[in-house]
Formats: C-alpha cells, structure tokens, sequence
C-alpha cells in the first residue's frame, strides 16, 4: 500500500520535473508542411493562437514550419499567405501529433491585388519600365566612413564593370565557334610565310666559255627571283568561323641574262664576190664555177654584175666580223636577253561537314622576253598562262568515296618579231612569192651548209590554248582490297594565229657553183642569187584545232598478306585524232605503192571521199585508234619475314599520248588551202631568189601525208626491283627495267632517190613527207644503287646505271606532258629530269632511205650506256649523335650548316652524221648521210673531235651507208656543289642562306660535236655547257 | 567581422541548385602576393639497353652519373618501373565500344606540376595522324590500324593520345588516356579525306601523266612549303608532349615526306631538336605499306608522253621520288631514337613496335643546383658508371622555369593554359562567381556568369606610372563526358585613370560573360590573371541547366538574379566586344534594358544604402492565351516577414513561343538593420491555378 503511495508520490514529482522543464512536459513539438498543388510553399506565415498566446513560424524551402515547444492543448493554427487564401483550424497539440498538412487555394487575380499590402511603408514597387537612366547607375563613391567595412568584404560594394565577350548561338550550340572572346592565342601558330630572294650576277660567276676560242668582254648580267608564299586557315572574325586551308605563293623574276654566241659571218672579200680565200670543208681551195657557163669564175670571184641585188639586199642585214677566225668562226657578240617574269599560285582546302570537303587551286604565269638574235633582232615574247582547278571530295558510305574534279588551264602565247610593221626586207629586196603581210615582214630564213650563220628571225604568231577537263574517281575499300575506278574526259582547243613558214626559206649547199662534184661554194650560190632548195607554207593563218581525250580504268589494290601485295589494273585511254573547226585540213589520199596522191579536204561536203581509193575518211582525215587498253600490274613481296629484302616487279602498258597536234599542224598548210612548197633547184624548176616559190610540177603542192590508218604507239615497261637494308643506314637496290615501245612515229619521202642516181619512176609524186607508225624501240638497263638514308644529317648515293636502247623511229614520245617547271628544282631531285630529251619534243627526224627503213635501226638518240652519279649531302647539328644538343658558342658556330655535292659522269648520246643537200625533188635537206670512208672517227686532227677524213659526200647514185646516230657525242660530266646555313632568328623565324654552284669545279663540257660534213664547223663542239655559276638564296620563313 | 563570416557561410552553405553562387576560397585579407614558389626538383625516366637491345634491370642509384650543364647532381629518388608485355586478353579487348560522335573536340596535353610525374607505370604513345600527308585509302589504313591496336594490343598501362594535323594547326583529339571506347570513338569519328588538298601530288617532272593542260602550274614552292608545315606542325606535337617529364612515343602515320632539296632541311632540323628536347622519340609509319606498283604507275595513273616513257627517266623518277619520301620518316625516327616501319602492309606492328620499346625503365629525380628561373634549355646528361655496352635513353633536358615577369607572350599564355589544365585550384586571386540562366527558346538557355574579383588583390600598375593594366579570363565549359562545349577567353585592358585607380582599391571588379547552353550538367572552369603580377584564380564548380520544359505543374521561372546595381554600358571599364556586335550581344542578354545592365551580386551581401533589385523570368510555353501573373518579393528575418512588397501584376507576356514575362523589383532596404535575411520571390497564376516560389539568404550590411 505504501509503495503503492509511493508509486503515486514519485509519479507526481516525475509529472512536476517534467513541467519544468519547458516544452517537455505541458508543450509539444508540433510542425506540419505547407503546399499548393502538392508542391512545398515556402515563405508562409504560420500562426499559432491560444488566447493571448501567439506564436508565428515561417515555411522553409520544403515548405515546412515547426513549432518546438507549443504548449499542449488546443491551438488555433492560421496559415497565411499573400495570394491564397487563409486557412484557420484548431489543433490540439500533444505530444507525437502526427504532421499536419496544409493545402493552399490560390485566389482570384483581383482578390490577391486588393489583400496584398506593403508591409514596409518604404519598400517601393518596380514598375515594368527600365528605371530612369543615371537614377541608381551612379553609385555615390565610397564614403570614408565605410571603407573599413568594405575591406572586411571586398564584394559588398558596387563592382566596376567589365563588359566580357558573350556567346549569343542563336540557333544551336553546335555551331559555335569552339572558343570565343575577344583574344585569340595560338593563331600565328596557325599561319606560315616564307619570303624568298635568288640571286645571280655575273659578278661571281666564271666567264662563259668561248667555243670560237676568241675571248671577249664577260657579259654582265643580274638576275633577281622574288618569292613569297603564306598559308594557313582563313578566318575572318565574324563572318568566316572556320574558312579554308589556303596557300599563296607569288613569285617575280627580273631577269637580264648574257650569252656569248660565236658565229661564221660572211667577210667583206666574200660579200663583194671574192672567194679566192674559200676554203672547202675539207681545208682546200674551193673552186667556184658559173651556173650559166659551167666555168670556173676567174680568181674564185663573182663580178660585180652577176650578184643578185637580192643577195645584197640581205647581205646588210648580216653584221661584219668582228675578229679574224680561223675560217670556222669569225664573228662573236654577247646577247643580253631581258625577262619579267610574275607567278601565282594558290591551294585551298575546305571541309564542309564528315562528308565533303573541297579542294583546289589557282595559278597564272605572265611571262614577258624579249630576246635578241644574233643579228640584233629583236622579238619579244608574251605568255600568259592560267591554271585552275576544283575538286570535289564526298564520302558515300563506310569505305566508298567518290571524287569528282575539274580542271581549266589556258596558255596564250604572242610572238612579235623585229620587223613586224617595222620594214618588208623580202619586198625592199625583190623577193616574190612569199606572204608580205606586215605582220610577216622580213628576211626569208636563210640556211648554208657550209657553217654559215643562217639568217633566221621568229615568225609572228598568236596562240591561245585551252583545256578544260572532268574527272571522276570511285575508291572503294572493302577488306585487304582497294579498289579504285572512275574516267576522265577533257576538251583541247588549240587556236593558232601563224603561218607555218610564211617568209619562206632557202637552203644553200654549193650545188650551184658546183661542176659535178667540185668545188662549189655556199654562199657564192648566195652571192648569185640560186637556191639549192626553197620552202614555203603560208594561208589561213587562223586554226581551231580541237581535240577530245577519254580514260577510264579500274585498279585493285591488294594488300594479301603484310609481306605481300599485288596491285592489278586495266586503264583505257583514247585520245580522238585532231580535228579543225572549219574542217580546214588537208591530207593526201595515196595508192598503195605510193605511185599517185591525191589531195582530200576535210571541209569536202558529204564528208572527205579519197579521189583515188575511195576511202572515207573522217573530218580529222585519221582514223581513230580505239585500242588503247593498258593492263598495268606490280607486285612487292617481301619474301624472308623479318628480313628487309623487298621483291617489287612490275609491268604495265602506257599509250604515247598528245601524237595528233604536230600532224594537224601540218594539215592545216596544205593545199588546195593554203600555199605550201618544199622544191629543190632543177632545170625543170629553176629557183632564184628573186622568184623561189613558184609551185614546180615534178613536186607535190602539197609537202605532207600522214597514214590514215595512223596508230597511236604504246611503250611496255616491266622491271624487277630488289632492295635490302644493310647496317650503317645503308641501303642497296638493284633494279632491272625493261622497255618495249611499239608502233613508233616513222617519216620518210616517199619516190624520192640518191643524189645523182638516175630517177626510179618519173610519174610518182615526189615533194611530201609520209607519217606512219611502224616504228619499235628497245631499252634495257641495269641500274645498282648504294644509298645511306638521312641520318643523323648525312645521306648520300652512289648510282650506277647501264643502259641501251635502240629504235629505228623518227621521233619516240609524243606531246606528253605540258608542265612548266622551275628553275629552283635541282635537276637531281628528278633523275633524268636532267638528262638531254627530259619530257621535251623534239622534231622527227626524216628517214634517208624510204625503202630501207630498217636502216634507220640505230642507238636511241638519249642511249646512255654508262652512267655513274654520286650525290652527297650532310647537315651539322642533326639528332643526338649530330649534335643536335649543342649549346652556346659552339651550336652558333657549328649547327645548321648543309653541304650538297652532286658528281655525274656518264658516256655520250649518239649522234647522226649528216650530209647537207636537198632530197632529189624536195626541198628537205638534213635526212641525207654521208659515206663513212673507214678512217677512225675518233683519231681526230688537233683541234676536232671528230675526224673529218672518216666521211665523204655519198657516192653518187648512192645513199650514205654511215649509221644513223652512229657518233658518240661528247661524254658528260657534271659536278654541282651548294652550301647552306640555316640561322634562328627569333622564335619561329629562320633565314637560310645558300649558295648554289652549278660546275663547281669550272670544267668544260659540251652539248654535241657539229656533225654536218660540210660544214666548216664538223667536229667542233656546238657548244659549251655553262660555266660555273654560283646563285646565292636567301629565305626568311616564319 | 560577423559579416564576412556571414558571406562564407552563405556562399558555403549553398545547396547544389540549378543557379550557382560560388567562391575560390575565403578570401584572406593578409593574403600576401607571394608568387608560388616552383620546385627545383627534376624527373627523368630513364630506360637502359644493352647492347642486343634488351632492357637491363637491377641497377641502383649509384650506377647512374647525372649532369646538368655540365654540373655533377645528387639523385634524390630513385625507382625500378617494369611493364607487362603481354597483350590484353581478347574477350577484354571485345568489350570496347565505339561510337561516332557528332564532332570532335579539341583538347590538350595536360601538363604536370613541375618535379611530378603523373603518368607513373606506363607508357605514353601518342598517335599523331598527318592528314596532309596521307591519300584518303592510307587515311583509312592508318586509322584502321590505330584502331585495331586498341582493340587487340593496347595494355591497361598503355596510354594513348590522339594528334590531327590537317593543314591549319595540330589537334589533340584525346589527351593521354586509357578509356578505349572514348579513343576508338575517337578514331571512328576521325574524317578520312581531310587535308586532301594539300597532299602533295607530283605535278612537275617526269613522273606526270599527260594532263593535256595547256598550262601547268609550277607548285615547286607550294611543296616546300607544304613539308615545312607538316614538319613544323610535328613540331608543335612534340613541344606540347614536352610537359611531361615521362617517356614519350610519338607515332606519326604519314605516307612518306618529301624534303625538297636543301629548303626544308632547317625546318627538319628544328623538328628534331625539339623532339630530342622533349623527350619524344617519332615513330614513323609509313600509311602506303607495302606499295606494289607498275614501272611507270598503276592504273589510275594516265600515260605520260613523251620520250621518258622511252629513255627509263619516269621509270627511275618515280622510284627515287619514293626513296626520297621514305627518307625523312627514317632520319625523323633515327635522329631522335625511334623507329621507322616501311614496306609492311601490317601497321598495327609500328605502334606494338613503338609501344614496346617501352618495357621498363628507371625513374630518377633530383633537386637541381641551378636555381636561376631564366626559362633556358638545361641539358641533362645521364650515364651508366660501370655498363659502357649499354644505351640510355632519357630526356636530354628541360627548360627551367621563367619568373613571371620575364614571361614573352607566349609564356603567359601557356601559364593560363596550364593553370586552366591544373586539377587543383589556384587562389592567389580571390573569385566569386554567380551563373544563371534564361531560357531563349524552346532548346536554348542563356547562361550569364558574373565574375567578382577584389579590386584591391589586382595589383595596381598604377603605381608603377602604367596607364593600362591588363586582365585575363580564360573559361573553359565541359559537358557531363569531359568534353569541353564552349570555352571562353578575353584580354582586358584597362585603362588606367586615378579615379579608376582609386576605385579599384575599393570597389570589386565585375567581369561578365555568358554562354549559349542547352539543359544539362556542365562543369565551369574559370580563370582570371592579373598581367602584371601574373597571380591567378581559378574557380571551378559544376552547375545544371535545368529543362523548364518539363515543369508542369509549377510555373518555369528562370534563375532569379539578385543585384544592387544597374550600370550604364558605356560606363563599363572595358568592353570586350565593339561595336554592331555589341549591339547584337545586347540584343539578346536580358539582363540589358534600356543600355543598362544589371549586375548580379554574386556574394549577395548588400548594403542597406543599396537598391535591391530582383530579375527574373517566368515562362508560359505552349499555353494557348497568356496567364495574368501576380509576383511580389518578402523579405523574412528569422521567423519573421519583415517585408513584402506589392504585387506586380504581369497581364501579358512576351510575343515570343515562351511567352517570357520579365519580372523587375527594387526594393530599399534601408529600413532594415544589418543582419540575415531571407529573400523570396513568389510568382502566381491564378488562371492556372500554379504557383513558383524562389528563395535565397541574403546579408544585409551597416
């Protein structure tokens, strides 16, 4: 019982400590949450009324209040806030009452407006329209008082503005700019400049060597090439983000270049008729005896009275001489050629999204020469050339792209002549016969077999050419293949303003002043006014020539295994025969035997018909040649794994391209119309220089034919190449390169016959030129070579190469290529860039023997059996072992200095010996050879190359049996030397400096020996290559 | 005293919401402009060969002699790295995924705190692709062999980077990293095609094919000045992997280089010096493979013409041509201790080839005795005492670092790049900074950022008889992958007057940018420099564009934006952008009205002399007539409204998709006394029954 009182007792006191304590025992915890739409509403005032009791909370960010210690009992709670109506409601607080919740009603618009007041009196409302400007924007400075508080917070007071970039993409992020603001680093980066000067001056070059062995003043020259090229991506801020990868380059040439030249110029014994000091090839007396009479002229002299005015007229035009020679040359004048020379080029590069990008250039070339010749006249050339180009490069799919190109390029080309509108020397003189135009006014061209400088002068001309091209090429990668085709088309207009040979040419021989077969005296046949041949081509001088050219192929590359890959493909390409726009081409329609022609114009209405075989001909009188197909296949296998032995092989057919334009050419200077001769003197047709242009009617009108059936030659190369590494950075390759070229270019004169040979079949057509393609040509060469690859800036090989060739064609290689290149590029960098022919055409070569063409089998005119190169070239301060580390005075001193030496020697191009006199019946001198006597050609007398005993004029009746480039020409030899320093400016900016020699050592070798018997000149060299000349270089890139 | 604790307490307490409201640190009013003080400590990895070319292991310390310049150094740690050879499993490698990207970023080599190596137990490959210098079919093959390498051979501890040139300046797609499905998403994404124009095609010599062109376009100049770039480009590859103290591998894929002559042998020469400098030793693939090719040109190749086709001079043109363009990748790779693969169609082998060259090496260290910061090139020469068969192979010196003052242009800007790149924060600058957000359209947000610097921490150049100082901001924004989205950078010159001058001392300086973002979690960047002390800020923080298209039942509101000042334009300090653009930008910043801008507070500690004033935006897309909205501002102070302002009454919207309707309140606070608040924005729309409530603590100073 008592502990029951207890119990009571202790129960109280517990209930009485508890009171005590506030808001444990007569208060509760008590708090609840506030939302509208079930969302939390903070900020809401919370009110807790028990009669005079009130306590007020506020909502928090989740909406909730809490009131720790409400006394226990019944409370009326409100819950308020502006814009919702009021909640009232009593609550009994007790202790662990569960949360309250309370949903807020929002209130009409206009309810809310009335309720709200300004608690504050001062706080103000913000109406909708911008402040007053200069209202609050100009905070009052910082009194004193408050700076203290201020250095407490640095932020609290008022900030000064820096108004920073701001990145407004209006449409998407994802065509921003990457990086935005007002400062872009890393741009120069981006970009890159070079500024380039080559200089030349004859100051530090040697004096140019004199073949007459005459010396004269050094010629003075200067030649300065400006070069300045920039690149890298354009941006311009604002408008173009992300512009094109572009490069410029310009270059500008000023240019005034000297040459000596040495020639044989009639002396004023001659040109007043005198001949007794003339002297044969042959070093005797030269009788000289009178067409009319057959006599001797008493005293080698020509009277007064039987020069032809002509004659004298154009003998003014030929300077005195100016030393006395040795009978070979007597006259020698320094030629100052002027150049200007600008050049642009340019390289864009855009990609436009994954799939595309954009690609191509730009470039011109004005080019302005004026050169004079070595009778002072002076013709200035004008060349204009522009290049563009634009590619398209899409991505189809995984694997597949498809690239589409095209390309404009024009060439426009403007030969003015000395005497154009200047003074009509052929008309002045009593020429007849020949155009005398202004535009074509002067010298016919005159040519002496003896050695005498021929009077020559450029014709007038205006060509324009173009080519516009389309290209397409799918590539498609599918596993280890690679499997590339497409085509391409292309458009050629040629549009020529010339005449062929409008002011004409005569040739002279001595045949005039000849009796049988002594004596006789070039130049006196000049003196009396007879020609020993003449030629002429004049008429419609405005050509169109158009041509279309067509490829397309299909390759496979595959890659079989990592040691082995095999690439296999088949190209065809179809170049259509030229045709003229106005069909202004002449060809002849020949009988099989050649026993009569017959001319065929391609403007015939109804389409060209043969008169004679009644063969069709298409307008361009060629029938086109389908066929050319080119497998082309290569192999590389590296046998050994782990071994750095490489097997490359190769074969592949490649057609000659461009053949038509040379035949066009001559097509369109035929007649019916146009005027072109080729006669030789005979008593049927007399020639005089007064009248030497007449047509003859032993000789075609027309002096060219070219075989309808004309077919485009091939060449078939094959090689095997194997290559090893061996220690040193050495490498050593062998190389075997097979060449097979089919269905040459061949000319020759068809009826025509031996000089003094009696005349085969009278009633054939003699006077033209026939063109057919049965020509082959052979090379073989074995090349070894030993390189040490860059390293440690050392690099050098040593190459040899044996070689022959053989052909029997007039001319190998077609047009080819039209590339201007450089003369920056050392020719070492493109082994057999340098050597004689490069992508050059030459002119075909008339075969003597029409009937014997297999006569003309011989060694290829650039056949080079031995050929040894060596180049050298080392760089200081390269890598770890060159130094590359090295600091201070010594890296000032010693790093970035580059040698180059460049050795060649090689044996000597064949030459023809040549016999000069006219064709029987044409007038086409140079295809005759002499008679080859059995002496040694090489054990010259001193002073000649060539021993002049080794030929004789051929055997009369007889055509000469001396080969065809049966002469080795002189051996070459070449040595080029460069050194250069490379200095660091500031950061980025290197200037090189470097000096270039070509013939370092200032050794003398020759072009080719003079190989026309009767001339003065046989066995001399015609001339020196360039002395040594140093170029000096100086480039600024940054 | 209180308030500044206040002002860290607020601007540490701030939930991670949307709007952001952040600081460097707390700001230290005794912070000295002591500028920080770099170590002196140098590393070199080291890996020792003998002479079969196999890695030797076990040596010490003492086997190793170090020089620098010349002058004997005392090695102060020392440690033994080997690194497994065998290739990852294949089912491991199965599992990489690539994906295409919509584009490709841009990033860089990140640097390292001078005297660290932060790349330890692995290998650094960096992949460097030369678009110029590849056909799009070795594009293709280089890409695809990059790729397989990842797939089948790279390691866990292979790390690899990602170059691109193609023709303006050198990419890094990737910086070094092990995340396969990003550097083989990477890779996948890559353009093949790209530099196409600048790929040097043979288009003079006796190589040609017969174009027909009646003029032909001497490009002799264009190809020199074309490898001089694809050199020098590879040259500012290996001066950005120079930053790294680690070994580093740079395979270059290229199909070939061609010198021209002696014209590009300086810039070759450059190219190797510094990749010797840096450490970098190239690796050359050649793209083409094993090339199998007729004697004169596949089949894609015209005919050329002309008598070379006869004399053997295109055959022999084109065979050295190709000589030569291995050339330069061989002395690349000799000159600076690597190796070129030629002739093997595998490529994949030239970067195991690459990636194994690397197995093991030595990590030693020490504090060099050349104290002088004089930015210049040290050479480091380390030798075995006893092994004289064997290689070593390290980095051949460093540049020593630069006092700011002496910095060129290019340093400062690479020392903001750096301190950019820098995982940890510098605060020798203190940085508030304030983002925010209004929605533009339907998918794009405008985010303002105001940054606020003490005027007193930039050192005034005043004093020394300046009339300009300079600022840098360089801003850098990352998406949610690490790809950076947008990034920012301005220079700021002040001009210099002595009001200005004497109200920097004062007054904060307020810089303010803004971006273009979509919704989505981003991570900011942000770095300013004073120029003439060169002392930094960064201030980093991540933040999120919320999607206000998907509030439904509330109504959208934009960030609201807290500021105690509206600022002429043309009394801005500086204007980064000029002119009509300016305008343009204005246009479209809403926080310009009437050629004035308002500034957010950033701390949100006011002044009670100040004007607050309240923006905000509510937004009412897609409804079919605009909802009247009411809005006021309470103020609340403990458990207390100590303010509330009358409503404002919003009876139209603007005549935007949106419907945005601005929202403007300035209050005085004048009445009331110093302390904490809390501020609340309440936005209602009785037609719609929906409501939005915003709040934010604010201090309130004397």
């Amino acid at each position: 019982m008592a502990w029951r009182r207890m119990g009571k007792r202790l129960h109280f006191v517990l209930v009485m400590v508890l009171l005590a304590i506030p808001g444990l025992a007569a208060a509760s915890e008590y708090h609840g949450q506030v939302t509208f739409n079930g969302m939390p509403v903070p900020g809401v005032t919370v009110t807790a009324t028990e009669g005079a009791k009130s306590f007020s909370t506020i909502t928090n960010q989740q909406g909730m209040y809490s009131f720790p210690d409400l006394p226990d009992g019944s409370w009326t709670i409100e819950v308020e806030m502006a814009g919702f109506a009021p909640v009232k409601q009593d609550v009994v607080i007790s202790p662990n009452m569960p949360a309250s919740k309370w949903e807020l009603k929002i209130l009409p618009l206009a309810q809310i407006k009335a309720r709200i007041q300004s608690q504050v009196g001062s706080a103000s409302v913000a109406t909708l329209q911008a402040p007053k400007k200069q209202a609050e924007a100009k905070q009052p400075p910082p009194t004193q008082e408050t700076s203290s508080a201020e250095e407490s917070n640095p932020f609290a007071s008022p900030g000064l503005l820096i108004n920073g970039s701001v990145n407004n993409g209006a449409s998407s992020p994802f065509a921003q700019a990457p990086s935005f603001g007002n400062h872009h680093p890393g741009q120069n980066g981006l970009y890159h400049a070079g500024l380039g000067m080559i200089l030349d001056n004859s100051a530090l070059d040697a004096r140019p060597f004199s073949i007459s062995g005459h010396s004269t003043p050094k010629p003075s020259y200067n030649q300065v090439t400006t070069i300045l090229t920039f690149g890298g991506p354009i941006r311009i801020p604002h408008l173009l983000k992300n512009g094109p990868n572009f490069f410029l380059g310009y270059e500008r040439t000023r240019s005034v270049d000297a040459i000596t030249q040495s020639a044989l110029v009639p002396t004023a014994a001659e040109r007043a008729g005198d001949f007794s000091q003339a002297l044969s090839s042959q070093g005797q007396l030269a009788q000289i005896f009178d067409p009319t009479t057959g006599l001797a002229f008493p005293g080698n002299v020509i009277p007064q009275g039987q020069i032809s005015p002509q004659a004298e007229a154009l003998l003014n035009l030929y300077p005195l001489p100016n030393f006395t020679g040795n009978g070979q040359y007597n006259y020698q004048v320094p030629i100052n050629m002027d150049t200007h020379r600008d050049a642009l080029q340019s390289h864009f590069e855009q990609s436009l999204g994954t799939r595309n990008s954009l690609f191509g250039g730009f470039g011109f070339e004005s080019t302005r020469e004026a050169n004079p010749n070595l009778f002072g006249f002076l013709d200035t050339t004008d060349t204009f050339g522009l290049s563009s180009d634009v590619h398209w490069w899409h991505r189809l799919g995984q694997g597949l792209f498809l690239k589409l190109g095209y390309q404009y390029t024009r060439l426009s080309t403007h030969v003015t002549p000395y005497f154009l509108n200047l003074r009509n020397v052929s008309g002045q003189a009593g020429i007849t016969g020949n155009n005398q135009d202004p535009a074509n006014w002067g010298p016919p061209t005159l040519s002496f077999a003896s050695g005498i400088a021929g009077l020559t002068d450029a014709q007038s001309s205006y060509n324009r050419n173009q080519t516009s091209a389309v290209s397409y090429d799918f590539m498609l990668l599918r596993g280890r293949h690679d499997i590339t085709f497409g085509g391409n088309f292309r458009r050629e207009e040629f549009n020529d303003l010339f005449q062929q040979n409008p002011r004409g040419t005569f040739t002279f021989t001595g045949a005039a002043t000849q009796s049988g077969a002594s004596g006789g005296v070039d130049l006196a046949d000049f003196m009396l006014g007879i020609p020993d041949a003449s030629s002429i081509a004049f008429g419609n001088a405005d050509k169109y020539f158009r041509q279309s050219a067509y490829a397309a192929y299909i390759s496979d590359d595959f890659r079989v295994r990592p040691g082995l890959t095999i690439d296999a493909g088949m190209r065809w390409e179809y170049g259509a025969p030229m045709t003229e726009l106005y069909n202004r081409l002449v060809n002849l329609d020949i009988v099989p035997g050649f026993s009569a022609v017959a001319p065929v114009v391609a403007s015939t209405p109804g389409g060209p018909l043969g008169p004679l075989t009644g063969m069709r001909y298409p307008t361009s009188l060629i029938h086109p040649d389908w066929q050319g197909f080119e497998p082309r296949f290569g192999i590389a296998w590296r046998p050994i794994a782990g071994s750095s032995l490489i097997v490359r092989a190769g074969y592949g057919i490649y057609d000659n391209t461009s053949v038509y334009r040379t035949m066009a050419l001559q097509m369109a200077q035929q007649a019916p119309l146009s005027k072109s001769l080729s006669l030789q003197n005979s008593a049927a047709c007399p020639l005089t220089l007064a009248n030497g242009f007449s047509t003859c009617p032993s000789t075609t009108v027309d002096n060219f034919a070219v075989d309808p059936n004309f077919r485009v030659g091939y060449v078939q190369n094959w090689d095997v190449i194997m290559q090893r590494d061996l220690p040193f950075s050495l490498q050593l390759t062998a190389t075997y390169l097979g060449t097979k070229g089919t269905r040459g270019l061949q000319e020759f004169l068809p009826n025509t016959y031996p000089p003094g040979a009696a005349i085969p079949c009278p009633a054939c057509p003699v006077g033209f030129a026939y063109f057919a393609s049965n020509g082959n040509s052979t090379r073989q060469s074995g090349e070894i070579q030993l390189r040490r690859r860059l390293e440690a800036g050392f690099t050098a090989t040593l190459d040899y190469t044996y070689a022959k060739a053989i052909d029997d064609d007039s001319l190998l290689g077609g047009g080819g290529s039209n590339t201007s290149q450089s003369a920056t590029v050392l020719t070492w960098m493109m082994p057999g860039g340098g050597q004689p022919g490069g992508t050059q055409q030459g002119s075909p070569t008339v075969a003597q023997n029409w009937r014997n063409l297999n006569a003309e089998r011989s060694l290829s005119s650039f056949d080079q059996r031995n050929l040894l190169s060596f180049q050298m070239q080392y760089t200081t301060g390269m890598g770890l072992g060159g130094g590359s580390l090295l600091s201070g005075w010594k890296s000032t001193l010693l790093k970035g200095w580059s040698f180059l030496t460049m050795v060649s020697v090689g044996s000597g191009f064949p030459q023809s010996p040549l016999y000069l006199a006219p064709v029987p019946g044409t007038g086409v001198t140079g295809s005759i050879r002499p008679q080859y006597t059995g002496a040694p050609l090489y054990s010259a007398p001193a002073g000649l190359n060539l021993n002049p005993a080794a030929y004789e004029a051929p055997l009369a009746g007889l055509w000469g049996n001396a080969g065809r480039n049966s002469i080795t020409g002189p051996g070459a030899f070449s040595l080029d030397a460069s050194i250069a320093r490379t200095f660091q400016l500031h950061g980025k900016y290197h200037l090189d400096l470097r000096v270039d020699s070509t013939n370092a050592l200032n050794h003398v070798t020759y072009t080719n020996w003079d190989t026309t018997i009767n001339s003065a000149q046989f066995g001399l060299p015609v001339a020196a290559n360039a002395m040594r000349s140093l170029q000096t270089t100086l480039r600024l890139r940054f | 005293m209180i308030q500044k604790v206040f002002a860290a307490l607020l601007l540490a307490a701030m939930p991670a919401m949307a709007q952001k409201v952040g600081q460097n640190a707390p700001y230290k009013p005794s912070q000295n402009a002591a500028l920080k003080v770099s170590t002196n400590l140098v590393v070199e990895t080291v890996t020792v060969r003998d002479k079969d070319g196999k890695s030797i292991q076990g040596l010490t310390a003492k086997d190793f002699t170090v020089t620098e310049d010349g002058v004997p150094q005392t090695i102060q740690f020392f440690k033994y790295q080997e690194l497994p050879q065998t290739p990852v499993p294949a089912q491991q490698a199965a599992s990489a995924n690539a994906q295409v990207y919509y584009q490709l970023n841009q990033t860089q080599i990140s640097p390292e705190e001078p005297g660290s190596t932060k790349y330890k137990d692995t290998r650094l490959l960096a992949l460097y692709f030369d678009m110029t210098a590849m056909p799009p079919e070795d594009q293709i093959r280089a890409l695809e062999a990059a790729q397989r390498f990842i797939r089948t051979q790279m390691r866990a501890d292979d790390l690899v980077a990602i170059m691109r040139y193609s023709g303006a300046g050198v990419e890094v797609l990737s910086d070094f990293s092990n995340d396969r499905d990003r550097l083989l998403s990477i890779l996948e994404t890559m353009i093949v095609g790209e530099g196409q124009g600048l790929v040097e095609e043979p288009t003079s010599g006796a190589g040609t094919s017969d174009t027909g062109a009646a003029f032909g376009q001497d490009d002799t100049e264009f190809n020199i000045f074309n490898t001089d770039r694809q050199l020098s480009a590879l040259e500012t590859a290996a001066e950005m992997l120079g930053q790294l103290s680690e070994k580093k591998a740079l395979i270059y894929f290229a199909s070939g280089l061609r010198l021209n002559g002696l014209d590009n042998q300086a810039q070759l020469q450059a190219t190797v010096d510094e990749a010797i400098r840096s450490g970098v030793t190239v690796w050359p693939i050649d793209a083409r493979g094993l090339v199998a090719t007729a004697p004169l040109g596949n089949a894609e190749k015209g005919s050329q013409g002309g008598i070379s086709m006869y004399s053997g001079a295109a055959a022999s043109a084109l065979t050295s041509s190709f000589q030569l363009s291995q050339d330069t990748l061989y002395a690349l790779a000799k000159d600076t201790g690597g190796k070129a693969m030629f002739d093997y169609n595998d490529l994949t082998q030239g970067i195991v080839h690459a990636a194994q060259a690397i197995s093991s090496y030595y990590i030693l260290g020490y504090y060099t005795t050349n104290t002088a910061e004089n930015g210049k090139f040290r050479r480091i020469s380390i030798t075995l005492n006893n092994n004289h068969g064997a290689t070593v192979d390290y980095r051949h010196g460093y540049y020593a670092s630069k006092k700011f003052k002496q910095f060129n242009a290019t340093d400062k800007e690479r020392q903001l790049e750096e301190a950019l790149m820098l995982p940890d924060p510098i605060t020798e600058l203190t940085i508030a900074m304030e983002i925010d957000y209004f929605q533009l359209n339907r998918a794009e947000y405008f985010v303002p950022i105001a940054v606020k610097i003490p005027g007193s921490e930039v050192a005034l150049a005043k004093h020394h008889g300046a009339q300009h100082t300079q600022l840098d901001f360089i801003g850098e924004i990352k998406d949610n992958y690490g790809t950076t989205v947008t990034n920012l950078r301005d220079k700021v010159n002040i001009k210099l007057s002595d009001q200005t001058a004497s109200e920097l001392a004062k007054r904060p300086i307020e810089y303010d940018t803004g971006y273009t973002l979509l919704p989505g979690k981003y991570t900011i960047k942000f770095l300013a420099r004073d120029d003439e002390t060169g002392r930094i800020g960064t201030y980093q923080t991540t933040f999120v564009i919320p999607d206000l298209n998907l509030v439904k039942n509330q109504i959208p509101l934009s960030a609201v934006l807290l500021s105690n000042q509206r600022v002429d334009l043309d009394q801005a300090l500086y204007n980064a952008v000029k002119g009509k653009n300016q305008e343009k930008e204005q246009a479209v910043n809403p926080l310009v009205t009437n050629g004035q801008i308002l500034i957010p507070n950033v701390t949100r500690v006011f002044k009670r002399k100040h004007e607050l004033y309240v923006y905000l935006q509510a937004y009412q897309q897609g409804e079919q007539a605009f909802h009247p909205l009411i809005a006021f501002l309470s103020v609340y102070h403990g458990q207390a409204r100590v303010l509330q302002t009358a409503p404002i009454e919003m009876p139209q919207g603007q005549e935007n998709r949106l419907r945005t309707a601005p929202l403007n309140f300035k209050v005085s606070l004048s009445k009331l006394p110093p302390g904490e608040y809390v501020c609340q924005v309440t936005v209602l729309d009785p037609t719609g029954n929906r409501g939005a409530f915003w709040r934010a603590p604010i201090v309130l100073m004397r």
